[in-house]
């Protein structure tokens, strides 16, 4: 039986976002990471893995799955899974949304363009990193893939900060990028051990 | 980590163990229920008063925003992806927006760059300036009808061109008055500040705005203007300045794009020929390409677009063929 764990994290989160919602973000980022964990849900079906719970708190969805008896092929495919599915409705989304002059579907295709790429990052507790991580076990050996994803995680947050510090001094004023890096980095330190976040 | 007892009996460990898990699944239980609280009052306000949740959001908002339209970016991203424009410019619109914010501007000449001016705020400033801006949303919602009134009666001398070009605009555009404009465009008439002339003379074929494309009958926004000329007529530069693209493109076709002062900016696409290159200065009515019929397209004619400070304005507003 699936054991659901909502943390008080994640009712605040969706506080804040309720109370600072214009005009249909809120419902189409709900959407899409919604779309994301049953593409992943579904992979791991497909491929026989056992789901034994779903945690949602403040960093997102996680969903507990067996991994045992899953070959390394089996989890990248799983993890890959979620941010294909973004971006089949993504394009699907912007067919129909230029089609019929829907704003809300063009901003439901931009949320899964923008939820595809931010997964395939190549950090640590994303799909992208985990897939990459998977490769690379596969390939060689989980020592080695364990050290690149670190590198690769704090490369890839540091620039992230880099990035969002020169939006800040160059704008005087957005410092949109910047928080996300730092969430970012947070979510990397809170990370599980085993990194099985999806 | 399981924990077995060495006896049959209940020792003081495992008693004050147990008390502790009981204790912080309590804490646990607690916390939830406030948050879960937190959420639902959330949910009431915003319901059953709506006043309170959206004077904290437009607090909020702004100062998280920044003058900067997310959910109008994220739209136009979603948009690219099957749609006409191109995503490299929609990205490189958003750089500028994202970038060229507000504060102080300092122009630095780079030697081979596109980085034109260089905001340089302290962060003081930067808070500062936040609650000054909100301030003055504030003060200026507060002001009563007739004031208003008064303020736009007493600009009346430029604007009021202006605002009968607009209108006239307005107009044509009834049918389709549900949809706003897209998100880097406007229907203003800025004063451009620079001397400008006609690039092509002939009929207006597609105005700009929204259309019925006629075969697919959709509804599409026409970023700029065609205007019907014969094969190899020549195209002039609207106004002085540098040519920052000459290229190809399979929708443009042979397309130039021309970086004028204030922030003003020309496109002229789908010509035959272009008779400059990237980084050519170009003078006000200098013939820089040939009308034609590349990219796609029906027929030989000019696609027009203006653009200031990233939005597409409607170049008919400027276009007065003698």
């Amino acid at each position: 039986m699936r054991k659901i764990k909502i943390t008080g994290g994640f009712a605040l989160l969706m506080s804040a976002l309720y109370l600072l919602d214009n005009g249909g973000m809120l419902s189409a980022l709900i959407l899409s990471a919604l779309v994301h964990e049953l593409g992943h849900v579904a992979a791991i079906k497909l491929c026989g893995g056992k789901i034994s719970g779903l945690t949602m708190d403040v960093t997102g969805f996680k969903i507990d799955f067996n991994p045992a008896g899953l070959t390394y092929g089996a989890e990248i495919i799983i993890a890959l899974a979620g941010p294909c599915l973004n971006l089949i409705l993504a394009y699907f989304s912007s067919w129909a949304g230029n089609r019929m002059g829907s704003e809300f579907l063009l901003l439901l295709s931009g949320l899964n363009l923008i939820l595809c790429v931010f997964n395939l990052l190549p950090i640590r507790q994303f799909d992208g990193g985990r897939a990459l991580f998977m490769l690379l076990a596969m390939l060689f050996n989980i020592d080695l893939a364990e050290r690149t994803l670190c590198i690769l995680s704090c490369g890839a947050i540091f620039l992230m900060m880099i990035g969002g510090a020169y939006l800040l001094i160059v704008s005087g004023r957005n410092f949109t990028w910047l928080t996300v890096s730092v969430w970012l980095l947070v979510s990397y330190c809170k990370r599980r051990g085993n990194g099985i976040e999806y | 980590m399981k924990y077995e007892s060495g006896s049959g009996h209940r020792t003081k460990k495992s008693e004050s163990k147990k008390n502790l898990k009981i204790n912080r699944d309590a804490l646990n239980a607690v916390r939830l229920i406030l948050c879960a609280l937190i959420l639902g009052i959330t949910m009431l306000l915003k319901t059953f008063f709506p006043s309170v949740t959206t004077a904290a959001s437009e607090f909020l908002l702004p100062l998280m925003e920044q003058d900067f339209d997310y959910k109008g970016a994220i739209t136009a991203i979603g948009g690219t992806l099957t749609g006409d424009k191109n995503i490299t410019e929609v990205l490189g619109d958003l750089y500028i927006k994202a970038f060229d914010g507000g504060g102080s501007t300092i122009n630095v000449s780079a030697e081979e760059g596109d980085l034109e001016a260089l905001n340089i705020v302290t962060a003081g400033d930067f808070l500062e300036d936040s609650v000054e801006r909100f301030k003055t949303k504030r003060a200026a919602a507060a002001e009563t009808l007739e004031e208003a009134a008064e303020e736009v009666a007493a600009e009346a001398e430029a604007p009021a061109e202006a605002n009968t070009q607009v209108a006239t605009f307005l107009a044509n555009q009834t049918e389709f008055s549900d949809y706003d404009p897209p998100w880097n465009v406007s229907y203003d008439m800025p004063e451009l500040g620079i001397d400008y002339t006609v690039p092509a003379t002939g009929a207006i074929s597609s105005a700009f705005g929204y259309r019925l494309h006629p075969l697919e009958n959709t509804v599409k926004f026409h970023y700029g203007t065609d205007i019907a000329a014969n094969m190899g007529t020549g195209i002039a530069a609207f106004a002085t300045g540098t040519v920052i693209t000459a290229n190809e493109s399979a929708a443009a076709g042979l397309y130039i794009i021309i970086q004028h002062e204030n922030g003003v900016r020309t496109k002229y696409a789908h010509c035959n020929a272009l008779y400059v290159q990237e980084g050519d200065t170009v003078s006000k009515g200098d013939i820089i390409a040939a009308v034609g019929d590349t990219g796609d397209v029906t027929g030989a004619h000019l696609h027009f677009e203006l653009i200031v400070d990233g939005n597409n304005i409607n170049p008919e507003y400027y276009l007065i063929f003698v």
